[in-house]
């Protein structure tokens, strides 16, 4: 169930494995082109298309809200401890090759 | 530690852009009538990640976070099945989908929730949080091939249902 190497043929059937993997930018590139020509030349094709496309803001606007929220408590916890862990025995070693620290340094 | 984080990237970023994502995953793949909630697996993932850290080689931010959603899934995978001794593998539970959510907030939100969790985890992955293919099918654990299937399928569905026929 490969999607063939090389450009489109001229009249080819685009599928939707392939409409799939052209709008999660996975399609070969010498591919591109060939899908665009037959978007051009089938409206329902591109409406589908469009549709997936849309899809992609449709989840980040379902979870958008949990996006920005602040982090529980509990996870911020969980994350931090990790972090401390994780530079703590860095610095152990060569400060200089340790970019937890430095990126944990407030921006001048 | 050292040793495992030997390229120069920041864990305190990584972590702080990929949390939020990992909260919207397990909230889309768990039934959300569960006594589990997302947080709670993300907080478990959390530590099973950063006892994972401890003995493995990190190369990139990227295969980090492409195992920290390994863990989840994995977690989500199990709290399913136990949620659902009918589950016989992981996805195809479209029992919890769409039409009986008591809480359904949106026609979108529902759509969502009625695909099989197998398909709204490929489709998660790729479209929510960005993921490669390969990275996803290896989150997975399953063949590119099959991720594409689930998410061709998981579209289809989508659009024939905001389209009926």
């Amino acid at each position: 169930m490969n999607i063939k190497s090389g450009p489109l043929q001229k009249g080819a059937i685009v599928g939707e494995r392939v409409l799939n993997a052209y709008i999660d930018n996975e399609l070969e590139p010498e591919k591109v082109a060939g899908v665009k020509a037959y978007l051009a030349e089938h409206p329902e094709a591109k409406k589908r298309v469009q549709y997936y496309t849309d899809c992609v803001a449709w989840l980040a606007q379902v979870c958008g809200a949990m996006l920005r929220e602040p982090l529980p408590e509990r996870l911020e916890s969980v994350i931090e401890t990790w972090v401390q862990e994780t530079v703590g025995e860095k610095s152990d070693g060569d400060p200089l090759d340790d970019p937890g620290e430095e990126s944990l340094a407030p921006a001048r | 530690m050292k040793e495992q984080l030997k390229n120069n990237f920041s864990l305190h970023e990584v972590l702080l852009d990929c949390v939020p994502k990992l909260r919207c995953y397990a909230w889309a793949v768990l039934s959300n009538n569960d006594v589990v909630k997302p947080d709670d697996l993300v907080e478990l993932c959390l530590l099973e990640a950063k006892s994972w850290s401890t003995s493995n080689d990190i190369d990139s931010p990227d295969e980090l976070q492409v195992q920290i959603f390994k863990i989840l899934h994995g977690l989500c995978a199990a709290r399913l099945r136990d949620a659902n001794p009918s589950f016989d593998r992981y996805g195809d539970n479209a029992q919890d989908g769409g039409r009986g959510l008591p809480d359904k907030k949106d026609r979108i939100e529902v759509e969502l929730r009625a695909l099989p969790s197998d398909q709204r985890a490929a489709l998660m992955l790729v479209s929510f949080v960005g993921f490669s293919y390969n990275q996803a099918a290896g989150v997975l654990d399953i063949p590119v091939a099959v991720l594409r299937t689930r998410l061709t399928k998981a579209r289809e569905t989508l659009y024939r249902r905001r389209r009926p026929e």
